[in-house]
Order: C-alpha cells, then structure tokens, then sequence
C-alpha cells in the first residue's frame, strides 16, 4: 500500500506539497523543517517505503498512534487501533473456515484416537487416507496456507474419496468396527447401537452434540442401507459440514470457542477436557483455565511449534539443492560428512523445529531472544560441519553453541540463509528477512532485465554482481533493492550457500565455462552495510550501521516493528484468517505490548484470551 | 489390474500403455446441431504456461530479427484503428503481416541448430509447427492492462482476478474462465445438454475457475479417464461403484443442505456468508456426482491401462474425448519442460544471469511446443470429425504465457494461436496490435509500447466459439468479458525511471472496445 500525502497531512503535517518528490529532495526540504524534526523523520521513513519502493511498505506501518513507553511526544506509525473500530476490525470474519490439510489429517487422527484409544489401528487408518490427504490442494502463493479457504471441486473429492478409504477401513474388519462402535455393531437390528453409536461419534466429528434432526437424518442414513449402515454413516459424516469445516452459528457458543481452541494450540478437534468446558459454556475464566492447561500439554508443544513454524517461515518451501549445478555439485563434494542433498535438506528444517521447541518452550525466550543466542541444534553430522560444531545429542540440558561471534539465532540458521543454489542470493535472504521477521511487503519486480551497459565479470562477488545489476542508477531497481533488499541480504554474506561461516567466497567458473564446477577465485567478503530502520524510542528514522548479522539481529531486536511483525504473524496463525489491511492493530498491540518482557508462550497464551478471540460478529458486525 | 474396457470400435495405441478411440460418432452430431445441414461442432483447448520472460530473440518471429526494425514495419500493412491526438492519446495504427513471411532459418543460434537448417517462425515455435503456419496466428500487442500484474494465470484463462501478485488486479470481480463459461453456455452445449463432464483440465495449476471465479483442481490421466468415459463404461463393477457412490453423495448433500435449512438446531443459524458457502459446496458436490452417473451411452472403444500418467496419455484422452464428444473443451497447464530441481529461482528468474540459462529457459518453451502444442495439434488433426473434417478443422487452440517476452511483464503477453475454428477466425498472421506512436507504457524498453487490452482476446475465443457480445456481456462489470482494470492514469510512483512520455497508455477508447474481438483475426 502507498501512503497518500492527504492522510499525511491529516496528521498535522503539513507535508502535502512534498508528496511526489524524490527521497532526497523530501528529505531536503523537510530538513528545512528543524522544529518538527521528528515528523519530518517519520515521513523520511514513509518516504522510503511508501515512495521510493512504490508499492512497498511495513504493513505494520499503518497509522499513527502513540506507543505506550516511549518519549513524550514521539509518534510512530503502527497498526490502526481507533477504540471506535476496536470491535469490527478485530474480531472472527463471518465465513467459517475449512479445515487446513494438515488439520483435515490431525482431527481425523484425534477423532478415532478418541473412540478406539487403539494406536495400531489409527496408524493403520491414517496410511489409507494419505493418498487422498496429499491430494488436498494447497494454496502455495499465499504467505500462510491457512489463509486459503477455497473449496474446490478437487478437495470436495478428496476429502470424500478419505472418508470412503476411512469407512472401508473401519468398516471391513469386525475387530476394528468393535472399537468404534462396539460390539453391538454385529446386530444391525440393534437400534440402540445404532442410535448411541450416532451420538457419540457424532459429537465428536461435528465437535458438538447433534440436534435432533440431525440424529433423525442420520438414522435415515443408515436405514437407507442397513447392511453397511455403519459405513455409510462414517463416510457421510466424515465429509459432512461440521467436519470439513469449523461452522460457527451466529450466536458463537461454547463449542465454537473449544474448537477455536483446539484449532489453535492442538490443530485440531477439541479433547475431552474443552468438550467438558463447553458444554458449560465456556466463561472467560475457563478460556483461561484451559489455556492455562493447553500450553502445559506435550501435544499442544509439538503441534503448535511445529505448525507455527511451518505457517510463518514456510518449511513447506524450503529449497531443494540445485544439483543440476556444477558448481553445487562441487561444493557438496567439498563437504566432508557425505549426505544425500534431501537429507540435508530436510535436517535443516528439523533443526528449525528443534530450535523453536527449545527456545519457546525450555528457554520460555521473549522474542528478542530468538535472534540473540549462538546456540544451533544439529542433529546430524552434516549439519554440524556447517556450524563448526559436535553433533547436538537432543539433550536440552547439553546445549551446541556455534564459535563465538558466527551465529545470531534464527537469523543465521542454515535453514534460514539456504536458497539452493551455488550462490548465496542476498535478494532472496534480504526479502525473506524483510518479509519474515519484518512483515514488509514488496512489489513483484517489472522485470528481470539486466540495464544495458552493465558488465558483469565472472571474478565479481555475488554481493558485487547484485549491486552492479540491481543498484544501477536509473533503473526501477533502485528503489527496492538499495534501500531494502540489497542491505539486508548483503549482511547476511558471511555466510556461504549452505549457511558455514565464511570469511572469503569461492566464486565459480560460469556454469557455461568448460571449467564449470571449479573454483575460478577466492575473494573475501564483506557483511558492512547500511540499512534503513525507524529507531522508535527517539522518534526518528536511522540510517543503523551493520558489519555482520548479529548486528542485523540487533537491529531488528531494538526496532519494534520487527517484535509487532511477529505478534502479527502469530495472531493470523491463531485465528487461522489474514488481517486485512488495516485490522488487527488493536489485538496485535494488545497482545504484543503488556510488557516488554513478556515471552513467547505468554503471548501464545494471550492471544485467546483476547475478547476478539472468543467473541463473535453478528449480521451488524457488533460483538455480542 | 483389470482393464475397463468398452468394446466396439478401433483403436490407437498410446505410448504409455493407454490405448484411446478416436472416430468421431456421427450419432452425436444430430443432438450438436438441429438445423437442416449439419453444423459441426467447435472445440476449443485454453494451454497456459508459467513465466513466459522468453526473450524476444527466441519468441518473435526470426525474420524479424527478435525486435522491430523500421524496415520490417514498411513491410507490413497498416490499420488505422483509432485517429486523433487529443487528450485520448494519438493514432493507433496497428500492423499485420502473413505468418508465412516470417518464416526464416537463421543460423548461429545459441541452442544450436535444433531445426536442422528448416525455416521456422522462431526457435521456440520450430519447424515442427511448420505445418500450422497458415493456420496459426501469433500476436503482440495483447496486454494484461494498465499495471503490473504478475503472475497472472487466472488471464491466461479469462479471469482477471486471479492473479497472485497484485492486489489491485486481485481485488477485482471474479469470473468463470473461458472454458467453464462456455461449458455452462447453452449456445455451446445446447440447452439440454447431458454432457457430464462439459470440460476437462490437467497439469500441475488450475486454469479453470468456476462461476465464482474459485480454481478448479487439475486432474491426473486416471482422474480425467474416469471423468469423461465412465458414463460410457458398462462393467458391472464399475456400475456398482459409481452407483454406491452416487448414493453417498446424494447422503453427504442434504448433510450440507440441512445445515441451512436449520436441522442443525436451534441458536445455530449461520451467517448468509456462510449460507452461500454451503451452496457453492453443495455445488461442487453436484459436480462430483455427475462422475459417477453410468447411462447407457457408449463413445467407442476407450481402454484404460494401469499406468495412464504422462502427458502423451492425457493429451490422448483429450483428442479422444474430443473426438466421441465427451467433452469439447479443455485447459492445460503445460508442464514445465526442465528438469532443474530450482527452475522458478535459478532459471526463469535469473534467465539474464548468463546465455546458458537464458537457454534452459527458452529450452523448456520449446519442449512444451513440441511435446505439449505439436502432439495436441497433431492428435486434433488426426482426428476425423465428419464430412472429411478433422477436430483441428473446428477448434482453436492458444496457448498464452503468464509474461511477455520479459518476465513478470504484462506487456504483449505472449499469445499464438491455432485453427480457424470452423472459419469464424483469419489465420496465418502476424499482427503487431501495439500503438507505437504511444510511449506511456512499461519501461523504456525496446518495443515496449501499449497494445490492447486481452479482453479482445477472451472476446475472439468467444466469437471463434458461436458467441456474441450479448452473450458474455452479463459476466462482468462492463461489456467485455472478465474484468478490466480501468484506469488510464499513468505513470506509476516511479516510471519516472521508465522513459514515459505522459502518454496514457489505456486511454478510454481502448475500454470501450474491450468487447470487440480483435480486428484483423476477426471480421473482413
């Protein structure tokens, strides 16, 4: 989104005769301006996001409001919280949500779990639905795949094609069918069977009790053909509206909230416990009682780190190694520990996992703490050689830290800094940082072209041949690259393709050179650079020095757009919907903003216990 | 595994163990067509591809030297489509040229002599096309409209709102693509049409979009052999699938139904944007269930074999649904022709990063117009319709990328097309729809002035298919099929950088004639 100068100078700045000028001649004349340097520094601010990168900007950057704890006077952009909106921006859209694939599997897995406490047989189960699980599209463009709701022809098949593999499953085997319905499921004239066979299992897949009408439908069901009642009945329950979807009645009731819930900490259907809790209504006070509870569950911790992980660093997206590359191939040959470029690949993304899992959850870390610690946690040989370090055992208590100096927490993981290929690509570790952990979006480049004129040398660093193609006056490059992109990737150049710490790059022969694969040069590498930061306890924007990526690190632990990105990114994973532009303010910065030292789980934990989270919109958007 | 086989006719071996029918039924052709003579049917087939940023070098025709040169221009005719240089811009004068005239045989390209020293219209278009050529068209000057759009795949089929990098374009109104549109038309079909399955799709991305403009997965060989012929299938087993199926179905949607009739209990009233969830989901399963209806049809001898996966089987399984009348449309994603384990990053985004990359990118174009676009024309052509007439007589064929020649530009975004389909288009040209005079447009580029909108497009595909203006003049806001972005301010915050000439690129007049079918293909 752009700024336009009329909301600016709403505000009270006064600014709107500078709209449309260039970032230098905005600054100059606003240098003019000593007595409101403060404002003048903020529009720089917007000026550079909101201009010079046309489309680009912190989303968080929205409005202008006062943030509590900072120095009289000092205003920074941030997310809209008007008292008035507080209601309709916040709270759940009126549209259910669908199940997500992993979810759809999750509560498929939890469901028969729950009835036939029988792990044998759920395993057994789950592998029949997998072909049909995988089909389920996903939507890959999208920053969270939850964000998706679409129902396609294609998942309304899949799912259905699942529960018809389910059924069969279930249904073929007697001993099986006796740990789902029960032994009175040989008498087919048992209608008590059938009946509290209905009920129970109904309630659990429509995590609710069924209504009468609901039992009559179906019984009718199973009389339609009672020979394979039973089965009928699983597969048309397992597609029914109240188990692909999360249907929410006008009136959110107990159960709505309990599969919020469960949707949230366990990714799936509500246990025993948020069934006994809705079912008395679920007052605020058990919310917190069962989070409280929840956040103490070993599932909840796997499941919500894991899913957490996935939804805002897209492991699902992690790259594969370029082994078409000569140049790749080479550098794996390099490696001393042999492992399949997959394995890797897959390790890194563990070590995401574990990395959370112990910095959430063992650590209780804050935010901040995810980018200042040198520990790694490679669980494999392959992924030690990277960092330089033993092999981590899994034990918490006998803790890997990288040499000092080399590692900055999540920033400099090796899943982190991979981008597959042979080079280190500062353009996608610069928008992945900016996108990530700063919730900057950026206008999809026009083109690709290189600028005429523009030589590239084959001894040319990456960082050089990135600022040589991206950097050149004149070109709509310069807008995003320069300011943005460019600097945050090149700070991360201390490190090689892989992740391992470097001091100097190995740059290739070109892989059309009959030498391709082998070194053409060494060159050392530098990580100094500049970037562009609101320093919001002065009010100000900064031009922040950079020589390495802990002082990146640093730099996006004192900003608080970076700690607000990641409330925001948490909340949209807990209601599993996207803000749009300008909602969410108010639950992110409430959620975000009680204390500065507040930890992660604390913030897990308040998310639900937020009055937007458990309420509901009627027709009019009013909270009841 | 046991084949399902319906015998009868004759066949054509496939490949990969799919053996596939393909006379055309005359039986068909009373219900396609009421009037005293018969009127063949049409068919249509929508093959997208991702990226495009193919260079001009290798996309352009060769006899024109990958870019324009005043020479080449002179030699072409000339249109005047619209005159005047008031504030609705200057003249727009279009160019045309026959196809045939391109044709060169250039040497020394960097792919190496692929042609073996054969004219050609250019290397990706290779020799192998060379039999298409009077029957072909190849278009500049088709553009996704005033702004950046970037991967537009949605445009590539009709529905301007499906585009995942902008959200301008993103926010306008949804339609159907050009294939569901048309399937669920009854100037195409028939008002009373039984077909099942009125259009198939396949490959990796979805370039189907339903009525509300929501993707439409694609499907496997398997999954589109059931699709289309099961209703012709008269194994008993199969019935009985079909029939316990259809049962479920008929069980799941008043599931779904009475969720709004409010059987779900009292306090449980959903919320009208849910109730219009249900509906479209009651939709898609009505969509399903037509899978598993058996009739007593039959559509000549289609066998199914264990492993019907590759595209050779399902371009098969399209000409011969084509051919029995199945279905007489289709969308295909064309699968990307590389095997580079990071194509999108390393390749198609880095094509300037080196000639060797350029080329495994323009190599990949190739391979999808030899193995996606010859195979499909070829099994078309080969295909007997009636009257001595061939499938390929009565279709037609585009194959649209997601960019011009430059990726992530959609400026001139590369479109050719195929077959006359049945007459209603002129084909073998070359036609520039650009206004060179005009130099409001995308950067300073070579060639980069702004044509006209695709909505011109979507209306010729239209027209090539028995349509008029009246008929998908409801779809969107406006006439024109698909929506428009209509905004003739230009520049952008920073096409300072581009060169502009505060021209407006899209000025009104382009808007209006967003319905038209393109002159020149169409008309005359």
């Amino acid at each position: 989104m752009r700024r336009n100068c009329s909301s600016l100078k709403q505000r009270g700045f006064g600014l709107k005769k500078h709209c449309g000028l260039s970032y230098n001649k905005a600054m100059q004349a606003l240098a003019l301006r000593r007595r409101n340097m403060l404002k003048a520094s903020i529009f720089a601010w917007l000026t550079l996001f909101g201009f010079g990168c046309s489309e680009s900007n912190l989303n968080l950057l929205d409005d202008i409001v006062p943030v509590a704890g900072f120095s009289e006077g000092a205003e920074v952009k941030f997310l809209k919280c008007e008292p008035t909106e507080r209601v309709e921006r916040q709270a759940f859209k009126k549209q259910s949500l669908r199940l997500s694939r992993h979810q759809f599997e999750l509560t498929i897995e939890d469901l028969f779990m729950s009835v036939s406490k029988d792990r044998q047989l759920v395993d057994g189960l789950l592998t029949q639905i997998k072909p049909q699980v995988s089909a389920l599209p996903v939507e890959s463009h999208l920053k969270m795949d939850f964000f998706d709701s679409t129902m396609t022809v294609a998942h309304v098949e899949q799912i259905f094609l699942a529960a018809i593999a389910a059924a069969d499953f279930i249904s073929s085997d007697s001993s099986r069918m006796d740990k789902i319905v029960g032994a009175c499921h040989r008498n087919l004239t048992d209608l008590n069977c059938r009946d509290t066979f209905i009920q129970k299992f109904g309630r659990l897949v429509h995590r609710r009790p069924l209504s009468l009408d609901q039992l009559g439908y179906y019984q009718q069901v199973f009389q339609n053909d009672a020979n394979k009642g039973y089965r009928q009945l699983l597969v048309v329950m397992l597609s029914s509206p109240g188990f692909v979807y999360r249907v929410e009645g006008l009136e959110v009731d107990g159960y709505d909230i309990a599969s919020r819930l469960s949707y949230f900490y366990l990714q799936s259907m509500p246990d025993e416990e948020l069934f006994s809790a809705a079912e008395g209504g679920m007052t605020a006070a058990e919310v917190t009682a069962q989070v409280d509870r929840l956040m103490k569950l070993p599932v909840v911790r796997k499941r919500l780190t894991r899913a957490l992980a996935n939804q805002w660093l897209h492991l699902d997206k992690t790259h594969a190694f370029d082994t078409n590359s000569a140049a790749v191939q080479s550098m794996l040959s390099g490696l001393q520990v042999a492992a399949s470029p997959e394995q890797r690949r897959l390790n890194m993304i563990q070590e995401v996992y574990d990395f959370l899992d112990f910095m959430i959850w063992e650590k209780q870390a804050k935010f901040e703490d995810l980018f200042l610690v040198s520990w790694v946690f490679p669980r494999t040989p392959d992924l030690a050689e990277i960092y330089g370090t033993p092999v981590w055992s899994g034990d918490y208590n006998q803790l890997v830290a990288a040499p000092d100096g080399q590692r900055a927490g999540l920033l400099t993981l090796a899943h982190t800094l991979f981008m597959g290929g042979h080079s280190t690509r500062p353009i996608m570790r610069g928008v992945k940082v900016y996108e990530h952990f700063l919730c900057g979006e950026l206008p999809t480049p026009e083109d690709n072209s290189i600028p005429e004129g523009i030589v590239l040398r084959d001894d040319f660093t990456e960082r050089e041949k990135t600022a040589a193609i991206t950097q050149h006056p004149g070109t709509s490059c310069v807008s995003c690259h320069l300011s943005i992109i460019n600097p945050f990737g090149f700070s991360l150049e201390n490190y090689g393709p892989f992740g391992k710490f470097r001091q100097s790059e190995s740059i290739f022969h070109p892989e059309t050179h009959a030498l391709k694969g082998q070194i053409l040069t060494n060159r050392s590498v530098s990580a100094e650079t500049e970037i562009s930061m609101p320093n919001l306890k002065r009010g100000e924007v900064g031009r922040v020095k950079l020589s390495n990526a802990t002082d990146l690190a640093k730099a996006l632990v004192s900003n608080s757009s970076a700690r607000a990105c990641f409330a925001k990114n948490v909340y949209q994973f807990a209601r599993q919907q996207e803000f749009e532009k300008d909602e969410g303010g108010c639950a992110v910065r409430a959620v975000f903003q009680p204390s500065a030292n507040q930890t992660i789980i604390q913030m897990l934990s308040a998310i639900a216990q937020q009055p937007e989270f458990i309420k509901s919109q009627s027709h009019s958007g009013v909270l009841k | 595994m046991k084949e399902d086989k319906l015998s009868r006719r004759h066949f054509l071996q496939g490949s990969s163990g799919l053996l596939v029918a393909l006379p055309m039924l005359p039986s068909l052709l009373p219900r396609l067509a009421r009037g005293q003579s018969v009127t063949l049917p049409k068919f249509m087939v929508i093959v997208g591809s991702e990226h495009g940023g193919t260079g001009a070098r290798d996309w352009y025709p060769e006899g024109l030297g990958g870019v324009y040169s005043e020479s080449i221009l002179n030699q072409l005719s000339k249109r005047q489509l619209f005159s005047g240089t008031d504030a609705e811009g200057m003249n727009h004068e279009i160019l045309h040229g026959r196809l045939r005239d391109f044709l060169s045989s250039q040497s020394g390209h960097p792919g190496g002599d692929v042609d073996s020293g054969q004219q050609r219209v250019s290397y990706i278009l290779g020799a192998h096309l060379n039999p298409y050529i009077d029957s072909m068209n190849f278009y500049r000057g088709i553009d996704i409209g005033p702004e950046y759009a970037g991967h537009g795949v949605g445009v590539i089929s009709g529905n301007m709102a499906a585009v995942a990098n902008s959200a301008t374009y993103r926010n306008l109104p949804k339609s159907p693509s050009l294939d569901y549109f048309l399937g669920q038309h009854e100037k195409f079909y028939g008002a009373n049409s039984t077909h099942s399955v009125p259009r198939l799709f396949f490959g990796g991305r979805s370039l189907s979009y339903d009525l509300e403009g929501a993707p439409i997965g694609g499907l496997s060989a398997n999954q589109m052999f059931t699709n289309l012929f099961s209703k012709y299938d008269k194994n008993p087993t199969k019935i009985a699938l079909n029939n316990d199926r259809k049962l479920l179905v008929d069980h799941i949607l008043q599931d779904y139904k009475n969720l709004t009739q409010g059987a779900y209990g009292l306090g449980r009233k959903i919320s009208s944007e849910d109730k219009q969830k249900v509906e479209n989901h009651v939709g898609l399963l009505a969509d399903l269930q037509r899978k598993y209806v058996n009739t007593q049809s039959s559509c000549g001898d289609v066998v199914r074999q264990p492993a019907a996966t590759t595209l050779e089987d399902q371009i098969q399984i399209l000409v011969a649904a084509y051919t029995c009348g199945a279905t007489r449309l289709g969308a295909i994603w064309a699968p990307i022709g590389s095997n580079h384990p990071n194509y999108h990053d390393s390749v198609a985004h880095s094509v300037n990063a080196s000639e060797e990359i350029r080329m495994i990118h323009t190599n990949a174009f190739r391979w999808q117009s030899i193995n996606v676009i010859q195979k499909l024309l070829d099994g078309l052509r080969n295909a007997p319709l009636a009257e001595g007439k061939s499938v390929f007589d009565q279709s037609l064929v585009y194959w649209m990328h997601e960019s011009g020649v430059e990726t992530h530009s959609g400026s001139s975004v590369n479109l050719v097309s195929f077959g006359n389909a049945g007459g209603a288009l002129n084909t073998g040209y070359f036609v520039d729809y650009r206004n060179r005079s005009n130099r409001g447009h995308f950067k300073n580029q070579t060639g980069g002035h702004p044509g006209l909108l695709v909505n011109q497009w979507y209306a010729t595909a239209l027209h090539a298919m028995g349509l008029t203006k009246a008929d998908y003049a409801h779809v969107s806001v406006g006439e024109q099929y698909g929506s428009v972005h209509h905004s003739n301010q230009w520049p952008r915050a920073n096409a300072a950088y581009h060169g502009h000439m505060n021209h407006i690129p899209y000025p009104d007049r382009l808007y209006t004639a967003a319905s038209n079918p393109l002159p020149i293909v169409v008309g005359e």
